[in-house]
């Protein structure tokens, strides 16, 4: 017998004898009812409790539409000196990028040296050389302000952890009230991506006689851009 | 009533005056003679065998089918929440369980039996005094009734109650973790006592007898002694007038003018 | 600990530091192999620690209590994680088969391990299996436990902590004093020598002398990550692994915990076999319930749940996950049934913040990986009641820990019960698996005739009055110096008790109280309200 039947064995074993069997095998019992009289946020809170809780945490919010989010972040960037930044592959990455090189065009001593990521990055480079990351999360949760990042090929893990400023875009239509609310509406896919990730802020730590300081080894800057009309 | 031990050596008058409290409500009180010690001590030292055997003696004191008043909350807990836990499959589950439901810490009986926190208007002493109360972690957190304890202070006339700083903190009784582990029972026991003292009321009233103990001999200790009494004296006193049988002649001399002995 | 607080970086003597600081670890290591006792007697003595401890358990306290705002909503919670870990427990065995199935299943690769022993093995197997020879540590409980680093370390693997705490704690060669919070026992100025002394830049050079808390942390995290670009392998613990999913939660603050599990090609994650829930749906309510209780946050600024190493169209992502999955004495421990429970817990370290014992003792003088209230209830039970009996004594069962437990844990209930299990008769049965390691070790005979003889005076009436007759008529002798040399422990910091003149029997009888009740009629509790 190897090691794991030896302890399921035992496991099982002193689960025979368990002198409550009401309390064994209930696979449902549970599932019933989820924390009665816990916070259970109105829909017209979700955005101001998203908005607080995010502020709480450190973070930065800007709230603008999809018309103009672009070219209000590129400006936003230009004006913080970022010199290198990566997107993952997708939609906003593209826009983000046309407006990166439009303010260039009108500015060319604030060009950003943007790059949507397509291939496997080298860690030293994005390390060493990349000051912002853009990712686009899929859900908002107003209890926590928290942003949901389901990362995967157009979404890589890194891209919200590596570099020190970390920009995440999201729809406020997809605020929902708790990350309970958003597991019991079953929003997530069945498969669950190989990461997924909630972000209430940027990095920080209080390891140092409880004194809060940010950027302990992830980003030292959240930025949520806040599509207000999407 | 079952006295406790502590009551029945160091703070007799506590009994008596709970005794009178209880007969001036109408209530006929029966002291049985037999009884000692909840078994506390030693269950809470894993000495479950010599436990039981002291607990079966009240299981048989208090057999009758009335209301237990217990006089210290920590006593109240063991009766209440432990008896039938420690008799467990023996042949007194039954009585233990019996027990254990018509068992009530002494504040508990005095406000949710009795009311008397609706009929202290009319206390015979209203003059001025500053007290803090100590509600015992047993009292709090295994009794439940740290509500009681207050109400009774907080409706005396004549009373203002202050709260020490941590006010929930234990005070590093413990029974026998105070001789077990007398350095950090001592520590948390100067702390308390600090907190009281800032406090700067003129008596420290507790339904806990060990918590007395602890927290008036260390401020003896430290020569800054203060006036301690058990509820039950507090309230028999007040409503009666008369104050100060519970005061150790000691600690009367140094910080007492105005109390007389009446035992 | 002496205490140089030098602020000007100018006149460090760098060889004297590193001096005092080898010395203050040979301290630690020395104290640490002492007894209980002394350790806790130290640590009393030690102001700056009892200052680190009391403003560290204040300030956690007090969190904790702003994000609970409201005392029925936050007992509803309390409920519910008590009935998700209980469910899990009851149904522990087929739970472990499934998530085994289905993590497989996601391409993460399980490993059961018995004991500390052969976990450290299977990890040090992975690794040699990888070439991994340099490793980076996210923050994690059971790897303390099973003494990871050393034995890495001891086959030529650097392992380097990266949670900000667990990193200051190895680099003065000491362990964690707090499951949450590490490094909670030092101060900024200790912990700027310790950097200026012993911290290295990736360039090889030495770290500036900074009390600044923000330079500090600035610091370590270019030391660190430098690391995590580096890394052969990472390991992290798990708060949470879903059976349904396949998938291990992780909770953090810092970012390391990602680090360690995205950056290198490897990752391998350690828990012990309790840390599974059934289904995704359970962890909202335990996570919120871990972070509250924690540090008072509503959540963490991460929550990080991985379901399989990275997929062949993925950029980055570790190429190998496994997971360990530690019994190292919990099997045991759920077979038995009062302490059953100790496997409820989910680390959140509430329990010692909220203790009056580790507010003034930390979590060293508990010699333990585990310190405070929890800490006493798994020590004993995973490394046995021989070596780690003493520590149950540390408590005055004020229930503060129970009061604080996010799921519920009878915390006062399980010490009690290990005082009971130390002290009693060894089941002669060896087959009895419901029996606590170093059953009986603290059962003494001094002891046991104490109790004896203190059942026999409280037992039989005759005996119980001489005894209060004496204690009340002797009370005089309560003044003399030979009975305060008796009670020297109660005494040496407060005055002798002063038995009453006449106790509560006497009294009672002299006033004409009856001693017992003619007839029993009378009703039962509720109907006297």
């Amino acid at each position: 017998m190897n090691s794991r039947e030896r302890i399921l064995q035992r496991l099982y074993a002193s689960q025979t004898s368990a002198q409550n069997p009401d309390q064994t095998h209930q696979a449902t019992g549970i599932q019933a009812e989820h924390a009665a009289g816990w916070t259970q946020l109105a829909q017209r809170e979700w955005l101001t409790s998203f908005k607080q809780n995010l502020l709480d945490n450190h973070a930065e919010i800007i709230e603008t539409t999809t018309a103009n989010w672009a070219r209000e972040l590129a400006q936003q960037l230009t004006a913080r000196g970022v010199k290198r930044l990566l997107s993952g592959e997708h939609e906003h990455g593209k826009v983000l990028l046309n407006a990166l090189v439009q303010n260039a065009a009108e500015q060319p001593s604030a060009a950003i040296d943007a790059h949507i990521v397509t291939t496997a990055f080298s860690k030293e480079e994005l390390f060493l050389t990349v000051d912002a990351g853009f990712s686009v999360a899929s859900a908002g949760l107003a209890e926590t302000g928290s942003l949901l990042l389901e990362t995967g090929p157009q979404e890589p893990r890194a891209l919200s952890l590596v570099p020190p400023l970390n920009i995440i875009l999201l729809n406020a239509s997809a605020i929902t009230a708790s990350f309970l609310t958003l597991v019991q509406a079953q929003t997530l896919p069945a498969q669950l991506p190989t990461n997924v990730l909630l972000i209430s802020g940027p990095s920080k730590t209080a390891d140092i006689q409880q004194t809060l300081a940010y950027g302990a080894h992830g980003p030292k800057e959240l930025i949520v851009l806040l599509l207000t009309d999407a | 009533m079952l006295g406790t031990c502590l009551v029945d050596s160091f703070y007799p008058e506590a009994g008596m005056d709970a005794i009178a409290l209880l007969q001036r409500a109408g209530i006929e009180v029966i002291f049985p003679q037999s009884q000692s010690c909840c078994g506390q001590p030693a269950y809470n030292s894993g000495y479950d065998e010599q436990a039981r055997e002291v607990a079966r003696v009240q299981l048989q004191a208090f057999a009758a089918d009335i209301p237990v008043v217990v006089m210290m909350g920590s006593c109240a807990g063991m009766v209440h929440n432990e008896y039938p836990k420690l008799f467990a499959g023996q042949p007194e589950e039954a009585a233990a369980i019996a027990l254990a439901a018509r068992s009530y810490e002494f504040s508990e009986f005095m406000v949710n039996v009795l009311q008397l926190e609706q009929q202290l208007a009319q206390a015979a002493d209203q003059s001025p005094l500053t007290v803090a109360l100590h509600t015992s972690c047993s009292t709090r957190r295994g009794m439940g009734v740290a509500a009681e304890h207050k109400a009774l202070v907080e409706n005396l006339p004549g009373v203002q109650l202050v709260e020490p700083e941590r006010v929930t903190e234990c005070c590093g009784f413990g029974g026998t973790f105070a001789v077990k582990q007398g350095d950090i029972s001592a520590a948390m026991a100067a702390d308390k006592a600090n907190a009281i003292a800032a406090t700067g009321c003129q008596r420290l009233v507790s339904g806990d007898c060990g918590c007395l103990m602890n927290i008036s001999g260390t401020l003896d200790k430290q020569e800054r002694a203060l006036p301690v009494q058990h509820l039950a004296s507090l309230l028999y006193t007040r409503l009666n007038g008369r104050d100060g049988s519970q005061i150790s002649q000691k600690r009367s001399q140094q910080h007492n003018q105005n109390r007389g002995e009446n035992a | 600990m002496s205490q140089t607080i030098v602020s000007d970086s100018m006149n460090i003597n760098i060889e004297q530091l590193q001096q005092e600081l080898n010395a203050e670890q040979r301290e630690f290591n020395e104290l640490q192999q002492r007894h209980f006792k002394v350790r806790a007697k130290m640590a009393l003595e030690n102001d700056a620690l009892r200052k680190s401890f009391r403003g560290a358990s204040d300030f956690l306290m007090g969190k904790r209590k702003a994000v609970f705002p409201d005392d029925g909503a936050l007992s509803a919670l309390r409920d519910r994680g008590e009935a998700i870990r209980q469910h899990s427990l009851a149904n522990l065995p087929e739970l472990l088969e499934r998530l085994e199935s289905n993590l497989t299943a996601n391409g993460i690769q399980v490993h059961w391990a018995e004991t500390a022993d052969e976990a450290c093995t299977i990890i040090h197997d992975i690794l040699t299996a990888n070439n991994a020879r340099t490793v980076v540590k996210g923050k994690s409980m059971v790897t303390e436990e099973i003494e990871l680093n050393h034995f890495l370390e001891a086959r030529g693997i650097e392992c380097l902590e990266s949670d900000m705490g667990e990193y200051l704690v190895q680099l003065a060669g000491e362990t964690p004093s707090h499951i949450i919070m590490p490094a909670i026992h030092k101060n900024k100025a200790q912990i700027a020598r310790l950097m200026h002394a012993r911290a290295q830049t990736s360039d090889g050079s030495q770290v500036p002398y900074t009390e600044d808390v923000d330079e500090l942390i600035g610091n370590a995290r270019a030391i660190l990550r430098d690391k995590f670009m580096r890394a052969d392998a990472g390991i992290s613990g798990v708060n949470m692994a879903v059976a349904n999913t396949g998938t291990l939660c992780l909770v953090e603050n810092e970012g390391n915990g990602r680090m360690t599990t995205t950056m290198p090609k490897l990752h391998i994650a350690v828990t012990g076999i309790e840390k599974v829930v059934e289904d995704f749906s359970h962890v909202p309510e335990l996570l919120t319930l871990l972070t509250r209780s924690a540090t008072g946050q509503k959540i963490s600024t991460y929550f990080n749940m991985i379901s399989g190493p990275k997929k062949a169209a993925e950029l980055d992502g570790p190429e190998q996950v496994h997971l360990v999955l530690v019994d190292n004495g919990r099997s045991r421990i759920f077979s038995h049934p009062v302490l059953k429970p100790t496997l409820q817990c989910i680390r959140c370290g509430a329990c010692m913040n909220h203790c009056p014992v580790y507010a003034r003792i930390g979590g060293h003088a508990y010699g333990s990986t585990y310190p405070g209230p929890i800490g006493q209830v798994v020590t004993p039970q995973i490394a046995g009641l021989e070596k780690h009996g003493d520590m149950l004594s540390a408590c005055s069962l004020n229930g503060a820990c129970g009061e604080a437990c996010p799921v519920r844990i009878p915390l006062p209930e399980l010490i009690r019960e290990l005082r009971a299990e130390a002290v009693s008769p060894q089941f002669s049965d060896a087959a009895a698996v419901q029996e606590v390691m170093g059953r009986g070790a603290k059962r003494t005979l001094g002891e046991r005739l104490i109790w004896r003889g203190w059942a026999l005076t409280h037992r039989f009436a005759p005996l119980y009055r001489i005894m209060t007759t004496v204690l009340t008529r002797g009370r005089g002798l309560f003044r003399s110096k030979a009975a305060a040399a008796l009670l020297s422990p109660w005494t040496d910091s407060r005055s002798t008790p002063q038995p009453a003149r006449r106790s509560l029997h006497e009294l009672a009888k002299a006033r004409g109280v009856a001693d017992q009740y003619p007839n029993s009629t009378a009703g039962k509790r509720g109907d006297h309200a």
